[in-house]
């Protein structure tokens, strides 16, 4: 794939820009000033009493609008549950989520999901055009859900499997299917939780540029957790690394790689090394000491 | 597969009251018993309500009347006298199906060539009502515990064929290869693989033969007199005690109640360490409906992993070990010689013998299949053509009679309004059952209140319906139709609770994230999600159906296929009531198959979505 900037020539996906500029035209733009996203002190628990398992504790970061945001921590760290509070699933036991400006009280109008299991997240029952529309259905006449879901799929690089069914599909395709249909959804804030962790290795570069494209042509907000730390320092331009338990903000890394990026070039640089091994040095710190009873393999003399 | 995320979550409170640690446990148990029983209260106060308000019918009785007279019964040795005899019928004909249903099952589920001999011979059985022989039982054996008895053994015997065969045909075929690669004797894989693999499938398998056995006991009483508890409604209906009717029909739920528990509880405790059975019994719904097959590939799974098994494993080796040594002593001694497995033999494996696909290879399996019911079909034309058997004529007279009255002289008088009853009253009871259904399942708090109630219905057998329909409405069509959809509304009902609540957290999630309105929530991914579930409920409902419509025809009228068949009993015409089982027999078939049809096309996602993860 060659990389190119929205502001460039029009290069491959060029021309994909133009035929989705009326996605675009719905995104409002807000001041700069207040962020698009905010994580105010968030705190959340399950459990009551002694069975009580603080899972995040005054958790504070913002994503600006715009801005590509990918959180990584190991797993099990409540990665998933920080996802489902900034996606209005769970409802936080301490502190508040802003968008733009507002306390998420619920799923908010013109925020969409793409989760990790996309052989659940799609319905088998429906086709992929039906899978993609509905969410749109009661709020655009179907000759523009089918529009808008024909520029999707062909956003995501499946023009021709509408009237597939999911299951007829590979994994990498499904996912593109649940990428696509967060697209229709013409959100502001696209939300990935760990999107690329059940495909392999190849379909996973694939997708890694296919989000980033999407990005510069669309230019919409995007969180994406992950436990990849490479996958975090190719896609973000900031991440939030998380540790210890409750999970807590180790680290604010800017990544400073501007908009072409190379799956081979930019992971080739000695900054991306030098990033990787910064990020992987502060989650294997954390790990570490939140268990102190593991000093590591003991090596016979 | 729930909807909540999980324990935790679920005690997670959201608008911020205060619980009180430990006791959040103990308060949630107590609350759910609590509102089982205010489900059990409110469930009374509309009947009582219903029957003294809304309902002026003479022969419908108050709740509090109708309980204080099953009271007075329970007092009464006649009582238990039938309850015990219901209980008698249901274990000997359990125990009579065993010896014919559990060495048929392993045989097919071993080898190859049972299974093709079988197959279609089952396949036929298993979906005819055994309603059906009940006039040629009656006539042979009268209205006696044995008359009862063999036919539980026809009810039987088919679906516990096919779920001990299930069980010993999934024994893992990597563990059968392994142990043929450390040279396991023959038996000794029987003993050490196949048994311990299959054994959860026969202990579910015995379990719902219980209560199949119970219902099919019950089901003899009241439609053909059988001693026992269900005799007892007719006695009370007949002799115009409306009281003692409900009476005893509330008593058939509560013994249906009580037995499930009591074989579930038996279940439990032999399978206790299994995540499967520990699920299930923190919801009462789950364990009646959770697909079978899904359920026993679970509990195999597990069972083959499972410390208890391998500690049983470890002391039956040391014996077989011995055995095995005496084996090879004695063979060496050349007074015993080990033959070699047979071929075709399921033992071994699936991988060594791979499924032959030529062309001669099929059209001998398609011989094979075919042919056994065909000859057993040609052994009964012959037999019984030079038998002259009172009971059973000669088969040709049997279809020349069929021909005559079936096709030509009753078919619009008899056949056509049976049918008229049977889909009226399927489709009635399908739908209220999957409205009610959603109900349930959708209003969380009223779900779970009812889930008591709606056991208690389900453990009423489908038949006991029709003398409660006979005595509030008499006679009519309108009673057959309400029986048969009485009947068939629970199981779909239940189907479609169960199927709800087991909505995919994930797809859950997918349509909260993207504020999907409640009602296209539920018409677009809960309702598709679950009607894989309630495709098996309303499947269990044909069966039920036809039973209730030959029941519902027994009295009170001439016309329908039922009343003919009994008629041509009581006449002693019996080529009559041959053929008028033939026709039910084959009426329960072409249901089932045509049903079955309808499912794979409708459902053609679920199959082959099922299909696709199974490839990968």
């Amino acid at each position: 794939m060659i990389p190119w900037s929205p502001a460039g020539p029009p290069g491959p996906g060029g021309s994909l820009a133009h035929s989705t500029a009326h996605l675009m035209s719905a995104i409002q733009t807000v001041p700069s000033s207040t962020p698009r996203l905010s994580v105010d002190r968030l705190g959340k628990y399950y459990g009551s009493g002694p069975n009580r398992k603080d899972v995040i504790a005054e958790l504070t970061f913002d994503v600006a609008a715009g801005e590509f945001v990918c959180i990584v921590g190991p797993s099990g760290i409540g990665k998933t549950t920080l996802l489902g509070c900034l996606a209005g699933l769970h409802q936080p036991t301490a502190g508040v989520v802003r968008l733009d400006g507002r306390p998420i009280t619920g799923p908010p109008e013109r925020m969409a999901v793409v989760f990790q299991e996309y052989t659940r997240s799609l319905m088998p029952w429906l086709s992929v055009e039906r899978n993609i529309m509905l969410p749109l259905r009661g709020r655009l006449p179907r000759a523009q859900m089918r529009e808008r879901c024909a520029l999707a799929l062909r956003e995501v690089g499946l023009p021709d499997v509408a009237r597939h069914y999911p299951w007829q599909l590979s994994g990498g395709m499904q996912q593109r299917v649940a990428i696509a249909r967060a697209l229709a959804y013409e959100p502001e804030v696209l939300l990935m939780d760990e999107p690329f962790a059940s495909v392999d290795a190849q379909t996973r570069f694939d997708l890694e540029d296919l989000v980033l494209r999407i990005r510069a042509d669309l230019g919409i907000t995007i969180v994406l957790v992950t436990h990849d730390i490479d996958e975090a320092v190719y896609l973000a331009d900031r991440i939030v690394v998380l540790g210890d338990r409750p999970c807590r903000a180790l680290a604010i890394v800017e990544v400073p790689f501007g908009a072409p990026r190379d799956q081979v070039e930019t992971r080739g640089t000695a900054e991306f090394a030098h990033l990787r091994s910064t990020v992987m040095r502060m989650i294997r710190r954390s790990v570490r000491g939140a268990q102190p009873q593991d000093h590591g393999p003991v090596v016979a003399p | 597969m729930t909807r909540t995320e999980g324990p935790a979550l679920a005690t997670v409170p959201l608008g911020g009251r205060p619980r009180w640690g430990a006791l959040v446990f103990k308060a949630s148990a107590f609350r759910r018993l609590a509102s089982s029983l205010a489900g059990v209260l409110v469930a009374l106060a509309c009947w009582q309500l219903v029957a003294q308000v809304l309902v002026v019918n003479p022969n419908l009785p108050a709740a509090t009347t109708t309980l204080s007279r099953l009271w007075s019964l329970a007092g009464t040795g006649a009582f238990w006298t039938a309850v015990s005899q219901t209980l008698a019928t249901a274990v000997v004909g359990f125990l009579l199906s065993l010896p014919i249903a559990i060495p048929i099952g392993v045989l097919t589920g071993t080898s190859r060539l049972a299974r093709r001999a079988f197959h279609i011979l089952i396949e036929v059985l298993k979906p005819i009502p055994p309603i059906v022989i009940l006039p040629l039982v009656v006539l042979k054996a009268g209205s006696t515990q044995r008359m009862a008895e063999i036919l539980i053994i026809f009810t039987v015997v088919p679906s516990l064929v096919v779920i001990v065969a299930a069980g010993v045909h999934d024994t893992d075929p990597v563990a059968l290869d392994t142990a043929r690669s450390f040279g396991l004797s023959t038996w000794a894989r029987v003993r050490r693989i196949v048994l311990p693999s299959s054994l959860p499938f026969v202990i579910t398998g015995l379990r719902i033969s219980i209560t199949a056995a119970v219902l099919t006991a019950v089901m003899a009483e009241i439609v053909a007199g059988a001693p026992g508890l269900g005799a007892q409604v007719n006695v009370a209906r007949s002799a115009g005690d409306p009281v003692s009717t409900f009476a005893y029909v509330v008593a058939l739920g509560l013994l249906g109640v009580v037995v499930t528990y009591a074989v579930s509880a038996a279940e439990h405790r032999l399978l206790r360490w299994h995540v499967s059975v520990r699920r299930a019994a923190t919801d009462p719904i789950h364990p009646l409906t959770l697909g079978l097959v899904d359920r026993l590939r679970q509990i195999g799974a597990t069972v083959r992993q499972s410390a208890y098994v391998r500690a049983v494993a470890r002391g039956t080796e040391l014996i077989l070990d011995e055995a095995d040594a005496l084996v090879r002593r004695l063979s060496a001694a050349r007074i015993y010689r080990r033959r070699a497995p047979t071929p075709g033999s399921r033992l071994r494996s699936r991988r060594v013998t791979p499924r032959d696909h030529s062309s001669p290879a099929r059209a001998a399996d398609w011989a094979l299949e075919l042919g056994v019911p065909a000859l057993l079909l040609v052994a009964w034309w012959f037999w019984s053509a030079h038998a002259h058997s009172l009971y059973f004529p000669p088969l040709s007279r049997i279809l020349a009679t069929l021909r005559h009255v079936w096709l030509f002289s009753h078919f619009t008088t008899d056949a056509v309004p049976s049918l008229e009853n049977l889909f009226a009253g399927l489709l009635l009871g399908s739908a209220v059952g999957i409205l009610l259904g959603v109900l349930m399942a959708e209003i969380r708090q009223l779900g779970q209140m009812l889930d008591p109630v709606m056991i208690f219905f389900r453990s009423i057998p489908g038949v006991a319906y029709v003398p409660i329909m006979i005595l509030l409405i008499g006679f009519t069509t309108p009673m057959r139709i309400a029986s048969i959809a009485l009947a068939s509304l629970f199981p779909v009902l239940i189907a479609t609770v169960d199927g709800l609540r087991g909505t995919d957290a994930m797809a859950d999630q997918v349509s909260r994230a993207y504020r999907l309105s409640s009602w296209r929530r539920l018409l677009f991914v809960h309702l598709p999600g679950a009607s894989p579930r309630i495709a098996s409920g309303i499947e269990l409902s044909i069966a039920v159906a036809v039973v209730v419509m030959v029941a519902s025809e027994l009295q009170g009228t001439v016309h329908g296929i039922g009343a003919q068949t009994i008629l041509a009993q009581q006449n002693f015409d019996i080529p009559g009531m041959w053929a008028g089982i033939v026709l039910l027999a084959l009426l329960g078939l072409f249901l089932n198959l045509l049903y079955r049809a309808l499912r794979i096309r409708v459902l053609a996602w679920y199959y082959r979505s099922r299909g696709a993860a199974a490839r990968v």
